[in-house]
């Protein structure tokens, strides 16, 4: 059984804040191994040097966007497999099915909790079979 | 116990004592009051008339300044920013360093800490959560300024119908999960 834990996050966000939100959220659920990203093109450098277990990103955000950096992740052989959750302020219906189409692991509106992330996360782990 | 005793009956003889006086002329107080009624209400009147108009040219004036230069109400907006990410900032230090004093406050139950040391800690986090309050007042001075350059935008904003994200576009949560149920069962 794999340790949950021990998992290493990307949190990707154009907010420093939002970052730090998400950190202390992952924290509290017992995920310490925490990196940040401020754009998808940074993600993206970051994801291709590997180590990186789990993305959480934002949809909006300068240089690219949260829904690009999803689809390079799934049309890169060597990260597709990675899941990915988006926490945005992006609500309507077109974000929802973009999202789902482009292989979102879980979707999450701004503003949320503690618990909304909890559950997306859980849910998402049982999906992978962890 | 002795105060209030004294107290009373000092207050009731001047009761008594200016009903007395105000007893005899009641006619000249009624005609003092209405006399400076009316020069105090057109008084007030002259003055917020006054008052209107300095608003009414102070919100011509920002509605030209923010025709001729939006980098004002860019300005005033930026500031906002700045003082909402460092409020969030500033609230988010002061409960991490709190949550620290929880965690440790908690670790010390199976360390026999002192009464002293638990109290210590104890004032410590509530001076990290007065922190946080005064962090807060952010609101009243990015209100202000979102004030401000609400009113400099008056008059320069050209409405597109139809245009924008509306709120009733915006789905719950509840809905998304339902949505991505439906595409990703």
């Amino acid at each position: 059984m794999v340790d949950k834990t021990a998992l290493k996050f990307l949190v990707v966000d154009d907010f420093s804040t939002m970052r730090r939100i998400v950190r202390n959220l992952l924290k509290e659920g017992g995920f310490n191994n925490v990196e940040e990203a401020e754009d998808g093109a940074i993600a993206l450098g970051r994801l291709k040097s590997g180590g990186i277990d789990f993305v959480v990103t934002d949809w909006n955000m300068p240089n690219m966007d949260g829904l690009t950096l999803l689809q390079s992740i799934r049309a890169d052989p060597a990260l597709k497999s990675l899941p990915v959750l988006m926490i945005t302020a992006e609500a309507k219906k077109e974000n929802i099915i973009a999202a789902a189409q482009a292989g979102a692991s879980g979707y999450i509106v701004k503003p949320f909790t503690g618990a909304t992330l909890s559950e997306k996360l859980n849910k998402i782990f049982e999906k992978m079979g962890m | 116990m002795a105060t209030k005793p004294t107290s009373k009956t000092k207050s009731a003889p001047v009761r008594q004592t200016t009903k007395t006086t105000a007893k005899p002329a009641p006619k000249k107080t009624v005609r003092k009051t209405t006399t400076t009624r009316r020069t105090d209400s057109s008084h007030v009147l002259d003055e917020l008339k006054g008052l209107a108009r300095q608003l009414k040219d102070a919100a011509k004036g920002l509605n030209k300044k923010a025709a001729q230069n939006p980098r004002a109400v860019s300005g005033i907006l930026g500031s906002v920013e700045r003082m909402t990410a460092d409020a969030a900032n500033k609230s988010l230090s002061e409960a991490e360093a709190a949550k620290l004093l929880v965690g440790a406050t908690l670790d010390s139950l199976s360390k026999n800490w002192s009464r002293q040391d638990i109290e210590a800690s104890l004032k410590l986090i509530s001076g990290h959560l007065t922190n946080i309050i005064v962090a807060q007042e952010f609101q009243d001075l990015a209100g202000q300024s979102l004030r401000k350059a609400m009113k400099a935008l008056v008059g320069a904003i050209i409405v597109v119908e139809g245009g924008g994200p509306t709120e009733e576009k915006r789905l719950s949560q509840l809905e998304i999960d339902g949505l991505l149920n439906d595409l990703m069962p």
